[in-house]
């Protein structure tokens, strides 16, 4: 049955919908037979089977969600209602037929023979990756696109089981075995490693000394951003341990090309739970990560490269006038070490919440909309507006916010009209974040070489720390003392952030000193700060 | 989908609705928002209520936990889980959403303050006294005296409950509930006095009844029957309309009625028990949520949704409701329970055959092959059968073809795989 519906191609398959569910559903139904009217759960089917579906549905090019399959769960019913809704292909979603499941095989056969021993998996960099690890050695910046993440953890340290949990946690997630190669192969090839060595480094202080190991803490944390991390040779992270008697600092520095700050969270919990569990003495209990992610992720990354209606849509999206620079003032990566911000109170914080909820958006639509009518006093800009904005590329499948990797994109959204009230602003902003949903993974770097310029000088980044700060407490390990640092390569960047980990809620503008005067920075962070408190003063009809 | 951008915050658990339910019950209602405990059951359905809506991790504490629905800002929490109605009461309160006040939750999920208050307002006089420790079995006896039951004070599923006859038995069971090592974890329970059953074969001698409570009053959905219970209290299955004359009925609404006014409910659906004794019914327990299992059976052939009937309620709706109509037919559900005996599934026999007997609409197996199933006496079901019949004769026949056609291979430790048929496995009781 599996072999047969791996070879339909997609066209068929949704000429031949019905037929296609039915070889789907009885697939996942230990290859029952299915009428058009049998029911999904009459047939022993539930809602964990009903995920295997979708995603199995989705790979033979059918746009349905779990929602539809748990609404319409017969054959008949969920065929007249595919045909009848006009919904586009999912985002990520696989168009063409899927390739062997071998992950090796997105390679030439002529680079598979190169692919050295000791690799499990080699799979094409992807855009982002490569665009990432040129900047970094362009750069020279050995701090660039390199984060430290660090936190406290209360209970004993015992090395053994750290160990192990660190190695089980490597085994788990390649993209802490993965090295990259931009020369050998035709292409940019990541390598995943079936070992390494872990990078581990361990203080142990013989008595309570906080004082003493927060120094040590900071020493390392300097140390840790400055060294930098090759990108040809595993791993591309390094953990340092300070061991008190009660408790421990960990911290973990990072290249970016293999995790995204959004994979911290899951990195961690996995980590303390395996080490928790080693403690007792038990089995670790972590879901299962979605088969060949990264290999996905890819897949839909190419076929988004291949799109010439992808291309267009960013290209018109970017193509205007720039905000900031001049063609060929900016190109590469910046250093944006200068800083300026104000923090946020819980009033225009519930403010902008009451907003958004009549708005009936979300609150990042609301910021970022108060974003976007800052930059337009700011720079004197009337109409016709672009900013950055940092997006989450995973694919939309079950499982893969367990994914660990680089599935962040930052992408142009273009503001063409400025003068509409805040619900309609955040409205619109959320509507353009939505339509840009299907081609949200299209490489910056693609977008940038057809406008001949970068595509925004502005850069918007939305992070709302809260799930991230809950996620250890899940495991039943205390953690405290949390702290995270990180360097990306935009001039001029706004990270609105909710309910951070070492500043509460706040606004921080990271900005190149070279290409912009710091009271020119400041006098952005004004306008946005009376834009927030506007948003948040409204009482929207 | 949703309608004019409500949000519904679903405190999850294990319960009475599943995940999938309640993305489907409540979708058309506005955004769901799943609130979670950490616990093994969200764990494993977490990737489905990211398909469904959003999910926010509870912490636990009262103060972080209403901070955090604050957040979500609702039009609604609710939740169809036993074990989170006091949890939800608080968050709603907190909200000044429509809910349980926390008495209410309180009396309704602790079943020692539920008895005392149906006592003091004279609605049941079912003997009771709270069991803490094994040294207050002699105070306990000599107000309840045997033949008691000892449950929980809190808990649902018939989870720890046993009945006791003799003063051997009640050793014996004090013994396992107090050792640290009991099903639910509880350290309290309650002694009841054990309500005998009238003559009722081959239906059971128990019935539950469904209801919706609003500040105007209550309103039964339907007086549910149920199949003989399984030793010690295992419920195998349950069906729609009841088989208890028509007098019979009116006293089991009655005192029903009668008792969710005592406790004070004026809010959302209810689920109570009642057992039908030779001198008329008497009151098990009342649960405060909607009733396990019947959603599927509601929804595919009745068209109703309980679930969303749950949300309504919890948006402040008055959804206009009345007795459900079984349009002359019989409505049921079957679970096979697993041996009490530890084992592993290793197969199920029969599912196709099931499902091509007349009467049978549905067969679903929980326990996947390859399931370690733990053993002991708790309710641990492995599928569910379910059905319409024209009458409850033929329900019964029906029943019985299905079990016959039904079995099931499990392997016992050191010993080699057996097949056992869901008859055998139904009749061990």
């Amino acid at each position: 049955m599996q072999n047969t519906d791996a070879d339909v191609p997609a066209a068929a398959a949704t000429t031949d919908l019905p037929a296609t569910l039915t070889a789907v559903l009885s697939e996942h139904l230990s290859g029952q037979d299915v009428g058009p009217d049998d029911d999904f759960y009459a047939l022993g089917g539930d809602s964990l089977i009903a995920l295997r579906v979708v995603a199995s549905a989705q790979q033979h090019g059918i746009a349905m969600t779990l929602k539809d399959l748990l609404y319409y769960p017969t054959v008949r019913e969920l065929t007249e209602y595919l045909s009848s809704s006009a919904a586009g292909p999912p985002p990520g979603a696989a168009q063409s037929a899927p390739g062997p499941a071998d992950g090796d095989s997105l390679l030439a056969a002529g680079d598979l023979a190169l692919v050295p021993t000791g690799v499990e998996t080699a799979l094409p960099a992807s855009t982002l990756q490569v665009g990432i690890i040129y900047l970094c050695e362009t750069s020279g910046d050995p701090e660039l696109y390199h984060s430290v993440v660090g936190w406290e953890t209360v209970a004993p340290f015992d090395e053994a089981v750290f160990r192990s949990a660190l190695g089980r946690l490597c085994e788990r997630h390649a993209a802490l075995r993965t090295s990259f190669d931009l020369g050998t192969f035709s292409e940019s090839v990541q390598l995943q490693w079936s070992g390494i060595e872990l990078p581990l480094k361990i203080e142990q202080l013989p008595e309570s000394d906080p004082v003493k190991a927060r120094e040590l803490v900071d020493a390392w944390k300097e140390h840790g951003l400055q060294l930098p991390l090759d990108w040809s040779r595993a791993p591309l992270f390094r953990c340092h341990v300070v061991a008190q008697p009660d408790s421990f600092h960990i911290a973990v520095a990072t290249h970016h090309a293999v995790i995204d700050g959004w994979s911290y969270g899951r990195l961690i919990v996995d980590l303390l739970e395996l080490y928790a569990a080693g403690l007792k003495d038990t089995e670790a209990r972590l879901p299962e990560l979605p088969a060949a992610g990264e290999r996905d992720f890819i897949v839909a990354e190419r076929e988004l490269l291949a799109s010439a209606e992808a291309a267009d849509f960013w290209h018109q999206r970017a193509d205007t006038t720039p905000l900031l620079f001049e063609r060929g003032q900016f190109g590469g990566a910046a250093n944006a070490v200068a800083k300026t911000g104000f923090p946020l109170s819980p009033e225009v914080l519930r403010g902008l919440r009451n907003t958004a909820r009549t708005a009936r958006t979300s609150l990042k639509s609301v910021a970022l909309a108060a974003h976007v009518r800052a930059l337009s006093e700011w720079t004197g800009r009337q109409k016709d507006l672009v900013t950055g904005v940092v997006v989450n590329t995973r694919p939309e499948r079950a499982g893969s916010d367990l994914m660990v990797g680089l599935y962040l994109n930052t992408v142009p959204l273009r503001f063409v009209s400025l003068d509409e009230s805040w619900a309609d602003m955040a409205r619109h902003a959320f509507d353009l974040e939505r339509e840009a949903g299907p081609y949200r993974a299209f490489p910056l770097a693609r977008i940038e070489s057809r406008l001949e310029r970068a595509p925004f000088d502005t850069v918007f980044n939305f992070m709302d720390f809260h799930v991230y700060q809950d996620l250890p407490a899940t495991v039943g390990v205390e953690t405290r003392s949390w702290w995270v640092r990180g360097k990306p390569s935009f001039p001029f960047r706004v990270d609105f952030e909710v309910e951070g980990t070492e500043a509460g809620s706040r606004v921080v503008v990271a900005y190149d000193p070279a290409l912009l005067e710091e009271r020119s920075a400041e006098q952005y962070a004004l306008h946005f700060e009376s834009a927030l408190a506007d948003a948040a003063s409204q009482v929207v009809a | 989908m949703s309608r004019g951008g409500r949000t519904l915050a679903v405190v999850y658990d294990e319960g009475a609705a599943s995940a999938g339910e309640i993305g489907v019950g409540l979708g058309d209602l506005g955004r769901v928002v799943f609130l979670v405990p950490d616990t093994p059951h969200n764990r494993l359905l977490r990737p489905v209520m990211e398909n469904l809506g959003d999910v926010v991790a509870l912490s636990g504490s009262s103060r972080e936990d209403i901070d955090l629905v604050r957040k979500v800002a609702p039009d609604a929490v609710l939740t169809y889980s036993e074990r989170m109605i006091r949890k939800t009461a608080e968050l709603a309160e907190a909200m000044g959403l429509p809910s349980h006040s926390a008495d209410v939750a309180h009396a309704l999920t602790d079943k020692v303050r539920q008895r005392r208050i149906l006592r003091t307002r004279g609605v049941d006089e079912v003997r009771s006294h709270p069991l803490r420790s094994p040294e207050e079995w002699p105070t306990a006896l000599a107000t309840v005296s045997l033949p008691a039951i000892i449950k929980p004070v809190q808990g649902g599923g018939s989870r720890d409950t046993y009945a006791v006859t003799t003063d051997a038995e009640a050793a014996e069971v004090l013994a396992l509930l107090f050792s640290g090592e009991n099903e639910t974890g509880s350290t309290e329970f309650t002694v009841e006095e054990l309500l005998e059953g009238r003559p009722s074969l081959p239906y059971g001698d128990y019935v539950s009844v469904e209801s919706v409570c609003t500040e105007q009053g209550v309103v039964h959905l339907a007086v549910t029957g149920k199949f003989p219970l399984m030793k010690p209290f295992r419920e195998p299955g349950r069906f729609w309309p009841a088989h208890v004359p028509e007098d019979e009925e009116r006293a089991i609404l009655d005192l029903t009625s009668r008792a969710l006014q005592a406790l004070d409910v004026t809010y959302g659906l209810t689920h109570t028990e009642l057992k039908l004794t030779a001198s008329g019914p008497r009151i098990i327990e009342i649960n405060g949520r909607l009733t396990g299992h019947m959603n599927l059976t509601t929804r595919s052939t009745l068209g109703i949704d309980l679930v969303r009937l749950g949300g309504l309620l919890a948006l402040g709706e008055r959804p206009g409701t009345g007795p459900l109509d079984f349009g002359g037919q019989v409505h049921f559900q079957f679970n096979t329970m697993a041996p009490t005996q530890a084992c592993r599934l290793e197969r199920i026999h029969g599912a196709t055959e099931v499902r091509r007997i007349p009467g049978v609409v549905g067969y679903r197996n929980y326990a996947k092959p390859g399931t370690a199933i733990p053993g002991g006496v708790m309710t641990y079901p492995l599928d569910v059968i379910w059905g319409t019949c024209d009458d409850h004769p033929s329900m019964i026949e029906v029943v019985r073809q299905a079990l016959q056609a039904l079995s099931y291979d499990f392997a016992f430790p050191g010993g080699p795989v057996r097949r056992i048929t869901a008859e055998v496995l139904t009749n061990a009781a």
